[in-house]
């Protein structure tokens, strides 16, 4: 295909799907913002005459791009080789060359001038970028807008773990400088602000102790930590001396050779017994 | 007051029976070194007295010989016999668990107990007839007609 029927194949291509894009967007606008008589309940929906028309259309554009492109390729390829045959013509073909060197001459000038030209519009649509945005901003109804989202349907989408997976707290923790910050905290400023007296007048300091006393068992945890090593250690005396009492005892009637064993009872005597009584 | 309990099941078994010699001996080596520091505390307030009372300067009085002698055996006397008269226990009694009783198992009197304290600050080594009494009673016991009986019932 020649270059001038590629041109044209696209150029087509392109307004064809332009119009197409076009035509579906007024139909959809017109029955969106202008609608018409309500349908009666329970009819079909038919395919209405508008709707029929965009594609239509893009048929017929289709058909004549085809038509077009077969005249433009016979033409150019009819130029084509009437060109090369008037460039083996020796007086024709030195002026074609000639007019051909003369339009690429203009041609470098024209692509030069261009360049500068689109550096000219890339640096103004450059600078004026920002001030259209900014004013696009400012005339969006952002409250609307954010009205509109379905802020817990995006949330559900976000992994939270994932996200806080590739978060490397302690690299972060290493970065917060702790001291700076103590530093910066003034805890007399603090204490200065509280009210002390206030906050003791409304607890009622009365009920309180009351309580803690006689959860505490101050007798109970003397009895216990001083009773129990002391009488430890006593009853330990006691029992090592009764112990020697029995090997005094065992050993002095073996040698005075006693065959009964020490008469230790008491029988009036009862332990226990209040010292008053008789 | 109820009776401790008495987790030594030896302990236990032996409550209300005679002491030996070993526990009776501990007993007065205590009572002795308890009666010596209420003399020694005696002659340290009767100096703090003169010091304050008097213009001589602090001085703890040597008693004499005769006095060195006799003041201890006082002390001794009147200790032992408000023990065992009152409680029938002495502070070295009391710590290994003991009581002196009536060998008819009664409680002790003052005055029999007086006589005891008697007999034991002046003759201290009647104790040792413990050793081969079948009934672990020493002299003074017999002349008393007392005997020393474990006892943890009211004992500290």
């Amino acid at each position: 295909m020649g270059t001038v029927t590629s041109f044209a194949r696209r150029v087509t291509d392109l307004g064809l799907g332009a119009a197409s894009v076009v035509a579906g967007a007024t139909i959809d606008a017109v029955e969106r913002f202008v609608p018409g008589e309500a349908r009666p309940p329970g009819s079909a929906p038919s395919p209405s005459l508008l709707r029929l028309m965009p594609g239509a259309l893009l048929g017929a554009g289709i058909a004549a791009q085809r038509r077009v492109l077969e005249v433009t390729a016979v033409t150019e390829r009819t130029a084509a080789q009437l060109g090369g045959l008037a460039a083996r013509t020796p007086l024709v073909g030195a002026t074609l060359r000639s007019a051909e060197d003369y339009l690429s001459v203009w041609s470098a000038r024209g692509a030069t001038t261009q360049a500068r030209n689109r550096a000219l519009v890339g640096e103004f649509v450059r600078r004026l970028s920002p001030e259209l945005a900014s004013a696009i901003v400012t005339q969006l109804p952002i409250e609307s807008i954010v009205d509109n989202i379905d802020i817990d349907a995006l949330l559900d989408q976000v992994d939270i773990d994932r996200i806080i997976g590739r978060v490397d707290v302690d690299k972060i923790v290493g970065r917060v400088d702790v001291d700076h910050i103590v530093g910066r905290v003034s805890i007399d400023g603090i204490m200065d602000r509280v009210d002390i007296d206030r906050i003791m007048d409304q607890i009622d300091i009365g009920p309180l102790a009351q309580e803690v006393i006689a959860e505490v068992d101050i007798g109970e945890i003397v009895r216990e930590s001083t009773g129990t090593i002391g009488s430890g250690v006593v009853d330990g005396l006691r029992v090592t001396a009764m112990t020697i009492d029995d090997a005094v005892s065992w050993t002095v009637d073996k040698i005075l050779f006693r065959k009964r064993g020490r008469a230790t009872d008491v029988p009036g005597y009862e332990v226990g017994r209040d010292e008053t009584g008789q | 007051m109820s009776a401790p309990a008495i987790r030594n099941d030896r302990a236990r078994a032996l409550q209300g029976t005679r002491a030996g010699f070993a526990s009776r001996a501990i007993a007065n080596g205590i009572d002795w070194v308890s009666a010596m520091v209420i003399y020694g505390s005696g002659l340290v307030a009767y100096a703090l007295a003169v010091y304050f009372v008097t213009d001589h300067p602090f001085h703890v009085p040597d008693p004499g010989l005769t006095f060195a002698v006799s003041l201890p055996w006082i002390v001794i006397v009147l200790y032992l016999t408000a023990g065992w008269g009152v409680t029938g226990q002495t502070i070295g009694k009391s710590v290994m668990g003991l009581r002196v009783i009536r060998a008819s198992g009664e409680t002790m009197r003052p005055r029999r107990a007086f006589v005891r304290a008697l007999i034991c600050a002046t003759f201290p080594w009647v104790l040792l007839w413990v050793i081969v009494s079948r009934r672990n009673s020493g002299v003074h016991d017999g002349i008393c007609r007392t005997t020393v009986v474990h006892d943890w019932s009211r004992a500290t």
